[in-house]
């Protein structure tokens, strides 16, 4: 600087750009200020310069991806100076069928788009214009949860707990992070008003125990490599992930002989990557094809009926329960004895859409291949009688005898029995002493009508005295969850009735974004995300894991876990210690629940140290796994199933109880929808919708990822025929529409669908105009809140709508 | 006071004031003082002829708007809740991915660090937002202005060749994109234009820069 001409430096910095007089001027003027003082956010000195050169060094943390879909999955953190440079999965040990590699899929790999997302929620809000108008004002930490402990103690005093709901919410589920924790503050707080059901598989679980007495039917993957043949029944592993590595267990059933056959109305992944064949079907008549594969295998004599009346109720007339000798066989309603009308392939054609010789072909090969899998997904059943798809699923490898048989299938979709399961740890656990239980697909209803609702709409729980509720809900909690609104049914009904204050009288959220849900709340709660703070996973349903998810980066913008957000209410409620177990972080929670499940089992999880460093756990598979119901089959007597009989009961007495034959028939059959091609609706709405998942999301998780967007665009999927017939192009605006609600959104015009079915995959972010009309997709503005008769499920996936170019 | 105090108490002076207004809007002492004080319309810097008709734009609106209008704009632009307009973030406009947190809030970190310096919610929030990179420029404004009073030519030329990088490699980068959205997303004339005196602003504090360096 000695080498500046300084007297020359603001001439030479050109005169013609500063003004001399009012630098002076000014600069005493911004000086002279207090107005303009600042919060300081950089401060003097603390930070090592070492620290700031040494940050190439990056450290691989162990963590997962615990959304809700079939997968549990391992991601690996890299850390960076305390940043997440980077995500891997489970990629550097080999894949073997004895200990599969827990691959994340591109969902999982994509989470530092949520983690560094501009638009996370980054302080408590309270609501400041109607609900779901997103006015929003920033509160502090304090307001918001004394803001929330005060009307849970106002609405308790009022009402009583009974009044008090958390709904269905599956956003995160990492033990920290999650629905769970508002579930045990509000139980330990007096109760609330339960739920049962979720909304993925409703009419499973309700109708699978009508048949087997259990939902474990099935058994472990690793057996279907001794199948010889796979129908894959509306079943879209590589979309849904049906457990995270199921693909791979489908690829290794294949290269062992298996044929793999696909029915769905769409040409999917999985039919492009693991089928050998795909037979389009129409959504909602799958039944039928199914009981037109049964009057083929019954009429071609290829039926086991001394198998299926050895171990089963109902088939024929000589083979009824007690009480029921001269109601409705099986036989008798396939073979139209009873109805006049024959289930026979022809018959089914007109309803599937698929050609009847397709049909019986199929009935024969699954009637002659042993052994063979009849393998449901879930889509089949969200639908208005999505029982009878479940039962009859479950009574085809009762006549073909592949119950009980390695490489066979008892259920279309189950548990699968063996010990296919992880030892694991949590909180304590806490009961609810509110006794009450609504349909979770119902829970608007509640809001609504609680007080009119008994056991015909389905609530478990009544005293014998009792007929109905003793409150409607009045204060309604939705921590880490979508479903208030935008995954739930009929998003416009929904939305008047959670925007009137005078039902739900407070709401409150707890997410990482403002959702269509966060957005009909009083006061939104900003959770960090599974990375910022302790928790674990386990595996859902196959593939026996442990996903430990320690603390990758401090938790952003001061928001924090679900647990800890309780216990700043619980604090306030005068529940802290029991809350807390007297005062533990959620990384005391995790050390103690890692030490236990340790102890334990140190078989299966060896040393501490070494099961922490690896991060996961697969507990090898087993060989030869357990069959399911092999003992029964091999001495029925000494076995009995749990069903009221002890047998199989194709016919179901307790079903014939409910006396609705109409829509409860005691065997399963076939019922035209009251939504579909053959319902009234369809003269004014000839097209069938249907919601699939899709691999852009995971449910509505993940539907604010701009690069998902992206690779899997948010489009309504349109067969070339009927995109022809309507004008409309590839890409084109179109607006799809029934009286429930409209959308508009781009076509993809596609062979791979079946004419006369559009696809608006599921879980895009409700988004009105002005006049209401969606703009994102949102499949729910065209579905309704009716549920299904017998396990009052959603029905999300029985929809008929008209589709135009805007 | 010598030509080169002028010019970086000129500078810190116009760094102070951004940052202030960046970093939230201004309450109502604030912008009585910018109505009354009009430092906009004396700006100490002769800005190019776009720059002058911002600060005219945002002058006259001082004397108009109200400090709740500017609230609820700078919420909309900046801040959300949900998405905000105008993400006031550099990793933002620098990687594919529209993320926070990347290489670059790493190498703007690392600058902090070489002066000694570290964001109160390091590990918290990401500390490339714009308002802390304006604070990073007014504290080595203000470590120039005492380079000079203690006659060390040595640290003013650390310090100048530091803002050089940072403007050229960082401000200059990303800012140019910020301006744009804003001056497209703004509702109130008073960010239209203060954007567009940011930018200006920018620009010659590019120029002056490399103009200074030149002299060494």
């Amino acid at each position: 600087m000695s080498k500046h001409d300084d007297t020359n430096l603001l001439d030479r910095l050109n005169a013609a750009t500063l003004s001399r007089r009012s630098f002076l001027k000014w600069s005493a003027a911004a000086g002279a200020t207090a107005a303009l003082t600042t919060k300081v956010d950089l401060i003097n000195g603390i930070y090592p310069l070492e620290k700031a050169l040494a940050a190439g060094d990056v450290q691989i943390m162990p963590t997962g991806c615990a959304h809700n879909c079939g997968g549990r999955c391992v991601l690996k953190a890299h850390v960076q100076d305390g940043v997440i440079v980077r995500i891997t999965s489970d990629t550097d040990r080999p894949d073997d069928p004895l200990d599969p590699q827990l691959r994340a899929c591109v969902r999982g790999r994509s989470y530092r788009r949520r983690v560094y997302a501009p638009d996370r929620l980054k302080s408590p809000l309270r609501r400041t214009g109607p609900r779901g108008s997103g006015q929003y004002e920033e509160i502090s930490w304090e307001e918001a949860v004394t803001a929330v402990a005060d009307n849970l103690m106002r609405i308790k005093e009022t009402y009583g707990n009974s009044a008090i709901y958390s709904h269905y919410a599956t956003g995160a589920g990492s033990l920290t992070n999650g629905s769970g924790n508002v579930a045990r503050l509000l139980d330990l707080y007096g109760g609330r008003l339960g739920y049962y059901n979720n909304y993925s598989w409703a009419a499973i679980q309700a109708a699978t125990p009508t048949v087997y007495g259990t939902q474990n039917t099935g058994q472990s993957r690793l057996d279907w490599l001794n199948s010889k043949l796979i129908l894959m029944w509306g079943w879209n592993p590589a979309e849904m992930i049906d457990g995270t590595n199921t693909m791979y267990f489908v690829k290794r059933a294949r290269a062992a002989g298996a044929k793999t056959i696909i029915i769905d109305p769409r040409h999917t992944m999985s039919a492009v990557g693991l089928a050998d064949e795909w037979i389009p079907i129409r959504p909602g008549t799958d039944t039928a094809m199914m009981a037109a594969m049964a009057y083929v295998i019954i009429t071609e004599q290829l039926a086991d009926e001394e198998f299926v009346n050895k171990y089963a109720l109902g088939y024929d007339a000589d083979h009824m329960p007690e009480g029921y000798e001269n109601a409705e066989s099986f036989k008798a309603y396939i073979l139209g004895e009873s109805d006049g009308v024959p289930k026979t392939p022809a018959w089914a054609e007109e309803y599937t859409g698929v050609p009847a010789d397709t049909i019986a072909r199929i009935g024969r090969e699954y009637g002659t291949t042993k052994p063979a899998m009849l393998y449901q997904g879930y889509g089949i059943q969200r639908r208005a009688y999505g029982e009878q798809v479940v039962r009859m699923g479950c009574t085809l490898p009762v006549l073909t005898g592949n119950v009980g048989v390695s490489g066979g299938w008892a259920s279309g979709i189950a548990f699968a029995v063996s010990s296919e399961s992880t030892p694991g740890a949590g909180f304590p656990s806490v009961a609810n002493p509110v006794p009450y239980s609504v349909p979770c697909f119902s829970y608007t209803d509640a809001i609504l009508r609680g007080k009119e609702m008994g056991r015909e709409d389905g609530i478990i729980g009544l005293a014998d005295d009792e007929q109905t509720l003793p409150n409607s809900i009045k204060f309604l909690y939705n921590c880490a969850g979508n479903c208030l609104t935008n995954q739930h049914g009929n998003i416009n009904r929904t939305h008047e009735i959670l925007a009137d204050e005078t039902l739900a009288e407070f709401i409150v959220t707890h997410d990482h974004f403002l959702t269509p849900s966060a957005k009909m709340s009083d006061i939104v709660l900003p959770a960090c995300t599974w990375m910022e703070t302790w928790g674990m996973a386990a595996n859902w349903k196959y593939g026996p894991s442990r996903i430990l998810m320690p603390q990758v980066i401090e938790p952003l913008y001061g928001t924090k876990s679900d647990y800890a957000i309780a216990a700043m209410i619980a604090e306030r409620l005068g529940i802290y210690d029991e809350y807390t177990g007297g005062g533990k972080t959620e990384e005391d929670w995790y050390n103690e629940w890692v030490d236990k499940m340790v102890a334990d089992n140190p078989t299966v999880y060896g040393d501490r140290d070494s099961f922490v460093e690896r991060g996961s756990m697969t507990i090898p598979y087993q060989e030869n796994p357990p069959i399911a119901f092999a003992d029964f089959i091999s001495d029925p007597e000494a076995n009995p199933l749990g069903t009221p009989s002890g047998k199989i009961e194709i016919f179901s007495a307790a079903l014939a109880a409910r006396n609705n034959p109409e829509e409860i028939p005691a065997i399963p059959k076939f019922i035209i929808e009251w939504d579909s091609p053959w319902a009234p609706v369809a003269e004014k709405y000839p097209l069938q919708a249907i919601g699939t998942h899709y691999m852009h999301r995971i449910h509505s998780t993940l539907d604010n990822i701009d690069w998902m967007d992206e690779a899997f665009p948010q489009r309504a999927f349109i067969n070339v025929n009927d995109a022809k017939e309507r004008g409309i192009a590839e890409g084109d605006l179109i607006r799809v529409w029934n009286d429930r609600g409209e959308m508009k959104i781009p076509a993809r015009v596609t062979p791979r669908i079946m004419p006369g079915v559009v696809n608006i995959p599921q879980g895009g972010w409700y988004s009105p105009d002005a006049e209401g009309v969606d703009q994102r997709g949102c499949t729910n503005v065209l579905t309704s809140e009716k549920p299904t008769p017998y396990a009052y499920g959603n029905t999300q996936q029985t929809i008929m709508v008209q589709v135009e170019k805007v | 006071m010598d030509d080169r105090s002028i010019l970086y108490e000129a500078r810190l002076n116009v760094y102070a004031l951004l940052q202030r207004l960046y970093q939230a809007a201004p309450d109502a002492e604030l912008l009585g003082w910018l109505a009354a004080e009009h430092p906009f319309l004396n700006f100490p810097i002769e800005l190019d002829e776009e720059a002058n008709a911002a600060l005219l734009e945002v002058d006259r609106d001082c004397v108009v708007v109200s400090a709740d209008r500017l609230v609820k704009d700078f919420r909309q632009l900046y801040i959300g809740p949900g998405a905000m307009r105008v993400p006031p973030w550099e990793s933002v406009y620098r990687n594919e991915e529209h993320l926070l947190f990347d290489r670059h809030t790493l190498q703007v970190r690392e600058a902090y660090a070489r002066h000694g310096m570290e964001f109160t919610q390091i590990y918290r929030a990401p500390e490339d937002s714009l308002a802390i990179e304006l604070e990073f420029m007014k504290v080595l404004t203000e470590r120039l202005l005492r380079a000079v009073e203690l006659s060390d030519p040595e640290a003013e030329s650390i310090l100048l060749e530091e803002q050089r990088e940072f403007v050229n490699r960082h401000l200059l980068i990303w800012v140019p994109q910020f301006v744009a959205l804003t001056q497209k997303q703004a509702e109130t004339k008073f960010y239209r234009g203060l954007a567009g005196v940011l930018n200006g602003f920018l620009t010659w504090e590019g120029q002056t820069l490399a103009l200074m360096l030149e002299t060494a």
